[in-house]
């Protein structure tokens, strides 16, 4: 039977760079998102006894990450209001550029630019795939406020990329 | 453009957005040390996801560098000052020795009962740790690791939410 810890790092090397696009577009900061892709992987170690193999692991995986980075979102922005520190999104941007050839830069930033609660549920919805009923359950907020959330977001964007 | 092509340009440029990103370094290396040399079955209730052997160092350092030895606050009387150690092994020994005393007085902090006593205490401890890892960055300015430790300490400091921080080794 092979090592665990092997076949992990496989699993690692296979995700990585999915949950590293997750992170980098919750954080806007490399080295928090390397500190989230950091726990995730950490995190999804931890809980490998409780994946109960109804979904794919690369699934089960994703979900670990955007938990990860939610509750990194979250800590960091208390934190960030007190300290009154902001994004630097000039180098989100050159991060973005480098990690992502190809990505939209001007879409990135006016993303990068949203709201909090806003921001969360664009990556989510629009590029993570999740239905406005997941990301209710998962933000614990109602489906009608993610709805409202979007609608916003996407005026917020189209003035932005105008 | 109308406002229907503005929310098509919209809806194509999001879905062309890049769903893989390529870390700047390959992060596998702390991902495993972070995860310990357990297998995934490993109980999940620990409070800090700190490597032990790094904690225990600091922990030591902190009780050199800030002079506060938590075992006089919770429990047993401070042991007498032990003679100044000769050598880098002996060294070594006294930093483990204090660690040890460090970690044990912590874990007793842990079964005190009342939460406003354990919070003033993990204050202390971290105040120590604090002193401690910038006792590390003056010992060694130039090394990575030493400026993350006092980073994730100072940071679980200003958080004070009980959010456990992740360390990079």
């Amino acid at each position: 039977m092979q090592d665990p810890r092997v076949e992990f790092e496989s699993m690692y090397r296979e995700n990585h760079r999915r949950v590293y696009a997750i992170a980098l577009r919750f954080a806007r900061d490399r080295d928090r998102a390397e500190e989230i892709v950091q726990d995730a992987f950490v995190r999804a170690w931890r809980a490998l006894p409780s994946f109960n193999g109804d979904s794919r692991l690369s699934t089960w995986l994703h979900s670990v990450t955007v938990n990860a980075a939610l509750d990194r979102v979250r800590a960091t922005s208390r934190r960030e209001a007190r300290l009154d520190r902001r994004v630097d999104l000039d180098r989100y941007a050159d991060e973005v550029g480098r990690a992502m050839p190809g990505a939209d830069i001007d879409l990135e930033r006016a993303i990068a630019s949203l709201p909090n609660g806003a921001r969360e549920i664009v990556i989510l919805h629009y590029i993570e795939g999740y239905s406005c009923a997941e990301i209710a359950e998962l933000l614990g907020i109602v489906d009608g406020t993610v709805k409202s959330q979007l609608h916003r977001a996407r005026t917020l964007l189209k003035e932005a990329l105008a | 453009m109308s406002e229907i092509d503005r929310d098509r340009e919209l809806d194509a440029r999001l879905a062309r957005a890049p769903r893989q990103a390529e870390p700047a370094r390959d992060l596998w290396p702390e991902v495993a040390l972070a995860m310990g040399s357990s297998g995934p079955a490993r109980p999940t209730g620990a409070r800090w996801r700190v490597p032990r052997t790094p904690l225990r160092i600091a922990a030591a350092l902190a009780v050199f560098a800030s002079g506060v030895l938590v075992g006089q606050r919770w429990g047993e009387p401070a042991p007498p000052p032990a003679p100044a150690p000769e050598g880098s092994l002996a060294a070594a020994a006294e930093v483990q020795r204090a660690g040890t005393e460090y970690v044990t007085a912590l874990a007793r902090l842990g079964e005190t009962s009342g939460e406003g006593e354990r919070d003033q205490g993990v204050e202390a401890g971290l105040s120590a740790l604090q002193g401690a890892a910038y006792e590390l960055v003056r010992l060694r300015p130039d090394d990575p690791q030493t400026g993350r430790i006092l980073y994730t300490v100072s940071e679980a400091r200003v958080d004070g939410d009980g959010t456990p921080p992740t360390v990079r080794f």
